[in-house]
């Protein structure tokens, strides 16, 4: 094998109590997560080197999700995008695949879209990080 | 009316999205051990997540209304309607121990409603009813159509619980007023925000036998609008 780093994702939505769920659920399926209150917290994280994907929240307080894009493209962050919104309208939908987003999902997410969404995204990265079971001891996110 | 519906619709999608996170990761742990208990847990989990998925449908149709204005409206037949929604209401009511008399106007009458939302608030009402009437002895659960005048047909709901304080009254339809202990207080103020919707009203008023009586009207489709909309 030749990374055995599980892959890192960072999410930043507003309600932490979503992002801590998201955590537990990722991190179940072996990856490593990062959660942030908002966009500038998330550019501020150390991990953004080397995470694998970014997952954001469409409704932040502080800062929209489109800005964060921007101001990723324009530090040259090319990371994949997964845009999390509660309304997902043909135009929302536009503009997220102008900004290079990969996938926008519509909350409530009501099944495995997240998971599956990032596993085709990350794709043999996946594969060969994430083929150990993880134990419950270890995945269950940090309080 | 229509913004309120709509905040509540995306403050709810958060929660819902962590509790399915907690149920895909729960149902994950629970892989390759099969014993009877954690087939019961999967079971459960599974149950769960149908619940959630029905929570988030609700809430889309909710969004949809909202930012459309019109939703997905159908000719129906209101006695029809009715009886659909009792059906699924009075689900497990026997041990409840409440007579349940349907008084409706035998005029077919016809609405152009979203049935889903429709039943939603018959649902809320019926269920609200039969809460209300736990602690009486008498339980009398009443549910009566009469068409008013030629536009407007009106569906009550009666219980014979102990009615509704005046200082819970004044604000009966305000979001997150509840007298119950596990309630959100979201059924009435969704339910009038629907009804609203249809062009009808949904109020409340005290049962002259005691209790409470809910009242909702519906514009009724003339034989004009129904020959047009064939």
């Amino acid at each position: 094998m030749l990374n055995s780093r599980p892959p890192l994702i960072l999410i930043a939505a507003d309600d932490q109590s979503m992002c801590e769920a998201l955590q537990f659920s990722l991190q179940l399926e072996g990856l490593s997560v990062h959660t942030h209150r908002d966009g500038s917290a998330l550019l501020e994280d150390a991990g953004l080197k080397l995470a694998a994907c970014l997952v954001l929240d469409d409704r932040k307080p502080h800062m929209d999700a489109f800005d964060l894009l921007r101001r990723l493209r324009a530090r040259d962050v090319g990371l994949p995008v997964i845009l999390l919104t509660g309304h997902a309208t043909t135009h929302l939908r536009a503009r997220a695949a102008t900004a290079g987003v990969r996938l926008v999902l519509e909350k409530p997410l009501l099944d495995n879209a997240l998971v599956d969404g990032i596993r085709v995204i990350l794709g043999s990265a996946w594969e060969t990080a994430v083929d150990r079971q993880p134990t419950p001891g270890q995945s269950y996110p940090n309080k | 009316m229509g913004e309120m519906a709509s905040t509540l619709a995306h403050e709810l999608n958060q929660p819902l999205t962590a509790v399915v996170s907690y149920l895909n990761g729960s149902r994950r742990l629970l892989t390759g051990s099969d014993n009877l208990q954690t087939l019961m847990i999967r079971d459960a989990i599974e149950r769960a997540a149908e619940q959630a998925l029905r929570a988030g449908q609700i809430i889309r149709r909710l969004r949809q209304f909202v930012t459309r204005g019109e939703s997905e409206r159908h000719l129906e037949s209101l006695t029809k309607l009715i009886e659909e929604a009792g059906a699924l209401a009075l689900i497990g009511i026997k041990e409840s121990g409440v007579r349940v008399g349907f008084k409706l106007d035998p005029r077919m009458t016809f609405v152009l409603v979203d049935k889903v939302q429709i039943h939603q608030v018959l649902l809320n009402l019926i269920r609200n009813a039969i809460e209300a009437m736990q602690e009486t002895t008498r339980r009398v659960l009443t549910i009566a159509t009469t068409q008013r005048d030629e536009a407007i047909a009106e569906i009550s709901v009666s219980d014979t619980g102990p009615g509704i304080a005046p200082a819970i009254a004044a604000q009966l339809f305000q979001p997150f007023v509840t007298t119950k202990p596990e309630g959100m207080g979201v059924g009435l103020s969704i339910s009038r925000t629907i009804i609203e919707s249809h062009g009808g009203h949904l109020w409340a008023e005290p049962n002259p036998d005691g209790g409470t009586i809910f009242r909702m009207t519906l514009r009724i489709m003339s034989t004009e609008d129904l020959i047009e909309s064939v």
